[in-house]
């Protein structure tokens, strides 16, 4: 049995998807949690580490964000030669 | 690195509140295409990190009970490295505590129990409810209580409410377990470690008290005040004013343990007290007026009986002391349905196993002789004590109790003045006060000749020894008892196993006084020959015969035949007026004629 190959409409759908998923991950609160771990709310060892911690769940949003959209334009690519 | 985490509670709050809500939306982050898997893993990554690195110890430093790691601390203005923590607490309300992920010093400081201290006596925290919170709690308090200064600054820096609620609430948890335990016959791992915990924490507790100061006993939960004392190691008089005073407490009625089973403070404060020489007679004579102190306190009946004996034992206790327990009490389990009911409607229990115990070891101070002692009303003693020894079976339970009642002679007659003269008095006083028991309850069928006359033997023994000469000697093996060792050998000592089985208690009784008399006339006529009173060879005194059908009466008529032939002299006034002590010739003749008719 074979599969058939995605159609340019399918394939471009699916890059609108993963664009509208990267924005999302931006738009998230996760993002700016460590914002509200600053100075003003917490001061000490643990604060210090929950702010690094947030810090590194950000920029894995980010990266996410980022990686959602390489892979958007990459389905865009096949859909410009399907 | 300070080792310490100051924050404001509130932005905290909000910093859980929005770290919930991030969470929820990243749970909630979907899309179902292949090529997303890359994006997918690494928001995983991310929620990961919120979820399982921050929101804990952000989680655990809220619900903070002052035992978590996280402890709340104090801090000092003039300490630099933790000035800026400083200002922001007296400044912006900020809380501080201690900081786990700096390492801390191997053994506590000063500082830390203060903290902890003062941790404890906020009242905001909330109560202690896990036991990873109370393990964390007795490995810091055992350090505490080892050192002398970590001790002092802990009861510097913890209210007398603070000791209050924290003790309350182990006392209750605890019983609450106990009442677990013995409902279900188990209890979880998790539970007995916890109760381990608690146990740890109030023996940790009781040592830092003990070093310290024992405020705030009397206004705790008495439950909660009796598992401290079992650790103060208070002297004795202490301990039991002490125990009066929270078991008083605890009969007001409405505490978690009154009504559950397992030792309640009754037994935990009774129990503290056995293990104190000196204790059990200090709150004996404090309850003298107020009996149920002891006897409907006390979830175990055994222990609450242990205590009353042990607290008036002659050997803890004097004559006189005892005179203002031992009668009290034994009109309080005659009369008092409270003692048999037991507290707080307890199963009902028979208490003249405890009366004849109690009554036992003093049986002489309830004689004619001794009525002053406990000044008792001319007869009251004998009374009181007939209302005790009211059937066989009590006697039976009297009988058995003859080492305690020969301790309780002995101990008397060393602390007369003349103690030959009181010997023989009091040994003719105990003698016919059982032959009067005996005869007024027309017991003699019920109890056992062979115990008759073992009790009987055991006291004459006892007087024996304290008679001039006799401190080595007793009935029947004293070299200068030769002749009547003899005599009772042949005869198997008691008459059971004589010809005098035959006849009834009445025969024993009339057999073991003359027996006693005759020891008595033997060893002082022995002492008498000794320092020359009396003549070498002199004919010895007589021997009772135990082919008699009435050997009081023989006895006493070969006696008086041997004061008239043998030429005694002076001596013959003492001896014969010891005889007639033990055995008076009015005496014997009544029985005679009374075993005559049976």
């Amino acid at each position: 049995m074979t599969t058939s190959a995605p159609s340019a409409a399918e394939l471009q759908q699916r890059a609108l998807n993963l664009r509208h998923l990267a924005h999302r991950i931006e738009k998230l609160d996760a993002t700016v949690l460590y914002r509200r771990a600053g100075t003003d709310t917490w001061i000490g060892p643990t604060a210090q580490r929950c702010i690094d911690e947030l810090t590194t769940a950000r920029t894995l949003l980010l990266q996410a964000a980022d990686a959602a959209r390489v892979t958007a334009r990459q389905l865009e690519l096949r859909a410009i030669n399907a | 690195m300070t080792g310490f985490l100051g924050y404001d509670n509130d932005r905290l709050l909000n910093l859980r509140s929005a770290m919930d809500r991030a969470l929820l939306e990243l749970s909630d982050l979907h899309i179902s295409d292949p090529a997303a898997n890359a994006t997918l893993q690494l928001v995983r990554r991310a929620h990961l990190a919120i979820a399982d690195r921050c929101r804990p110890p952000l989680q655990a430093l809220l619900s903070c009970q002052a035992t978590t790691a996280y402890v709340p601390a104090r801090l000092q203005r003039n300490d630099i490295a933790v000035a800026r923590l400083e200002n922001l607490q007296q400044t912006q309300g900020w809380s501080v505590v201690t900081d786990p992920l700096v390492p801390r010093p191997q053994s506590m400081t000063i500082e830390d129990a203060r903290a902890l201290g003062w941790a404890l006596s906020q009242t905001h925290l909330k109560s202690l409810t896990k036991n990873a919170e109370i393990s964390w709690l007795a490995t810091n308090l055992a350090e505490i209580a080892q050192r002398p200064e970590l001790a002092a600054a802990l009861v510097a820096n913890m209210t007398a409410d603070a000791w209050k609620r924290l003790c309350n609430q182990l006392g209750d948890d605890r019983i609450t377990l106990l009442s677990t335990l013995t409902v279900e016959y188990r209890l979880s791992d998790d539970d007995r470690s916890h109760l381990a915990s608690i146990d740890a924490v109030f023996a940790h507790l009781g040592a830092i008290m003990a070093s310290g100061t024992t405020t705030g006993l009397r206004t705790m939960h008495p439950y909660a005040a009796a598992m401290l004392v079992q650790h103060l190691h208070l002297p004795a008089g202490e301990l039991a004013a002490l125990s009066v005073d929270l078991i008083r407490h605890y009969r007001i009625g409405g505490w978690a343990d009154v009504q559950r089973p397992g030792p309640g403070t009754g037994d935990l404060l009774m129990h503290a007290m056995l293990d104190t020489p000196g204790a059990p007679a200090a709150f004996m004579l404090l309850i003298a007026n107020d009996p149920a102190v002891v006897l409907d306190s006390a979830h175990s009946r055994a222990v609450a009986e242990q205590l009353i004996l042990e607290g008036t034992n002659p050997a803890n206790i004097t004559a006189q002391q005892a005179g203002s327990v031992v009668p009290s009490l034994a009109r309080y389990l005659l009369t008092s349905n409270a003692a048999r009911l037991g507290f707080y409607g307890q199963p009902s229990r028979d208490c003249s196993v405890l009366a004849v115990d109690l009554i036992a070891p003093w049986l002489l101070q309830f004689t004619a002789t001794h009525q002053d002692d406990w000044h008792f009303a001319t007869g009251e003693g004998a009374r009181l004590l007939a209302a005790i020894v009211d059937d066989g079976d009590a006697f039976a339970r009297l009988t058995q109790r003859r080492t305690e009642i020969a301790a309780g002679l002995s101990g008397t007659i060393a602390k007369g003045g003349d103690s030959g003269r009181h010997a023989v008095e009091d040994l003719a006083a105990v003698l016919g006060l059982i032959d009067t028991l005996v005869r007024q309850h027309n017991i003699a069928h019920a109890a056992e000749t062979r115990q008759l006359w073992d009790i009987g033997f055991a006291l004459i023994s006892v007087a024996a020894a304290q008679l001039p000469g006799g401190a080595f000697t007793t009935v029947g093996t004293g070299v200068a008892l030769a002749g009547l060792r003899k005599l009772l050998v042949q005869h198997g000592i008691a008459p059971k196993n004589a010809q005098a089985v035959e006849h009834d208690t009445l025969y024993a009784l009339d057999w073991q006084t003359t027996v006693a008399a005759a020891t008595v006339v033997c060893l002082t006529f022995d002492e008498m020959t000794r320092d020359g009173r009396i003549a070498a060879h002199t004919p010895p005194p007589p021997l009772p015969d135990p082919h008699a059908a009435a050997p009081g009466a023989r006895y006493s008529s070969d006696f008086e035949t041997w004061l008239d032939t043998a030429n005694l002299g002076s001596a013959a006034t003492v001896l014969f007026g010891l005889k007639q002590t033990l055995a008076s010739t009015h005496e014997t003749e009544r029985d005679a004629a009374e075993l005559a008719r049976r």
